[in-house]
């Protein structure tokens, strides 16, 4: 844990490579906490996100080559190969390091609840001024819940 | 009768039973809603209003007492809510908040007709009234509502919302009525707290809101409000309204189910059926918004999608989803 947070404990946790007490233990722990709450419903958004990426097929001829260890064919790395290597290294470094950066940025915004059931009697009566009260006003008659 | 006859006719005796029969085809003289209004503040009547609904798939239903006289109406059941001229009250714990006070309504909503066309019918027999139906459409000839109206007073009678199917997903109709009755409505409360909101006008909009003046599907801003630091934009098609709440801060989701996911653009949000039609609700760069409707959730979800992103500044997450399609794009081409 990181402070009173899980940290990496959440990759864990979707990764199902905690025993069944720190398991059970975490998620009372998300449960009750925003911030882990918000970090875990990240994370698995991240890991759908990245599982739905397309499967890239290889360039013709790719396995076949590496199976016969053929590197003949390659031709040697110009100077401005090499100068765009080195760019693109660096440019990837930085991605890496502003990853970083923003990760570890804490998170500014104060906790939000919205009153659903206020904003449902609120929207609901405004919208039976003008209209007819009888079928716009009946249904917040009836209390819902909208939270486990 | 050979087959093809005999098929013709049982469709024939379906489509009877199913669709309004005799369809007149003519287009009612007024908005059948706002005389139907009108009716509501000037008759006196007692009755029960069955409320019927479906909640991740099981439908329910709840029935409620409601009475009006004197340009009052009154509904209860769990909550009590009290419509009287153009103000609107709710009861919580014997406590009666004022929501609406008088001259604080939304503006005029666009003319239904100009997105919706509107057929009457010969009705049924609703609460043993003799009812005229209108039977509403969109331009592509779907039927999203049915209004049942008493033949005598215009009182609604009955209203049926659907979303697709050939059954209606919300029902509001009376199970008993008895109009003309010497009906007693309790007077207005003596006390009440006032959670009336402010009119905000479109050029002071706080700071990270945005209320566009239009969505898709026809949805026209009609209001601008904030009520205990919530900002709603009051967004009408003429026969639905759309209310979208807008909040500073990031969601708490603590309690919010795992199962009633949704997406909208970019983000994932939450959806839940109330009795009176869709809630939807999700977080976008540091704000959150509710958006509450009586419309069908498809147009929900169109108008709700097309509002522009929050925030000046996209967050990780976003920008991480933009290179991935930066990336990816280009190679599944």
């Amino acid at each position: 844990m990181i402070g009173d947070h899980l940290g990496d404990l959440l990759s864990a946790l979707v990764d199902g490579e905690l025993s069944p007490a720190q398991s059970a233990a975490a998620q009372a722990h998300v449960a009750r906490c925003p911030s882990c709450a918000a970090e875990l419903d990240d994370i698995t958004t991240a890991r759908a996100l990245v599982r739905a990426l397309p499967a890239l097929e290889p360039p013709f001829g790719f396995y076949e080559r590496i199976l016969r260890g053929d590197r003949r064919q390659a031709p040697a790395p110009s100077r401005w190969a090499w100068t765009n290597r080195r760019v693109a290294a660096a440019a990837v470094g930085s991605a890496a390091a502003a990853v970083v950066l923003l990760g570890l940025a804490p998170p500014h915004d104060t906790p939000v609840t919205p009153p659903v059931n206020a904003l449902v009697e609120a929207h609901a009566t405004g919208a039976s001024l003008g209209s007819d009260p009888l079928s716009r006003l009946a249904p917040i008659g009836v209390p819902v819940t909208f939270r486990r | 009768m050979n087959r093809l006859v005999r098929t013709g006719v049982a469709l024939a005796a379906v489509a009877a039973t199913a669709a309004p029969a005799a369809v007149v085809g003519q287009e009612p003289a007024a908005d059948p809603l706002q005389a139907a209004g009108r009716a509501a503040e000037q008759l006196s009547f007692v009755g029960v209003l069955q409320v019927l609904w479906s909640e991740r798939g099981q439908e329910r239903s709840e029935s409620l007492v409601v009475h009006g006289a004197n340009g009052s109406v009154v509904v209860k059941g769990g909550t009590a809510v009290m419509a009287f001229a153009d103000q609107r009250l709710v009861e919580h714990a014997d406590d009666w908040n004022l929501l609406w006070p008088s001259g604080r309504a939304a503006a005029d909503r666009p003319a239904a007709t100009r997105k919706y066309q509107l057929v009457e019918f010969a009705g049924p027999l609703v609460a043993n009234r003799a009812s005229r139906g209108v039977e509403v459409r969109t331009r592509a000839g779907r039927v999203v509502e049915r209004l049942y109206l008493d033949q005598e007073t215009d009182l609604l009678l009955r209203r049926d919302q659907f979303e697709g199917g050939q059954s209606p997903s919300r029902t509001v109709a009376f199970e008993s009525l008895t109009i003309g009755a010497p009906v007693t409505t309790p007077p207005g409360p003596a006390e009440f707290k006032d959670a009336a909101p402010q009119v905000l006008s479109a050029s002071r909009l706080p700071a990270g809101v945005s209320a566009p003046v239009a969505l898709a599907d026809g949805y026209q801003r009609v209001g601008l409000f904030q009520r205990a630091g919530v900002v709603q934009a009051v967004y009408s098609d003429g026969l639905y309204d759309l209310s979208i709440f807008e909040q500073q801060g990031s969601l708490d989701r603590r309690g919010l189910p795992r199962d009633a996911r949704v997406e909208v653009g970019d983000e994932r949000g939450w959806h839940w059926a109330w009795p009176g039609g869709h809630v939807v609700l999700w977080e976008d760069e540091g704000t959150v918004l509710t958006a509450v409707s009586d419309a069908p959730l498809e147009q929900v979800l169109a108008a709700v999608r097309s509002l522009p992103p929050a925030g000046a500044s996209p967050s990780l997450l976003r920008r991480l989803r933009q290179v991935c399609r930066a990336l990816v794009q280009p190679l599944a081409a």
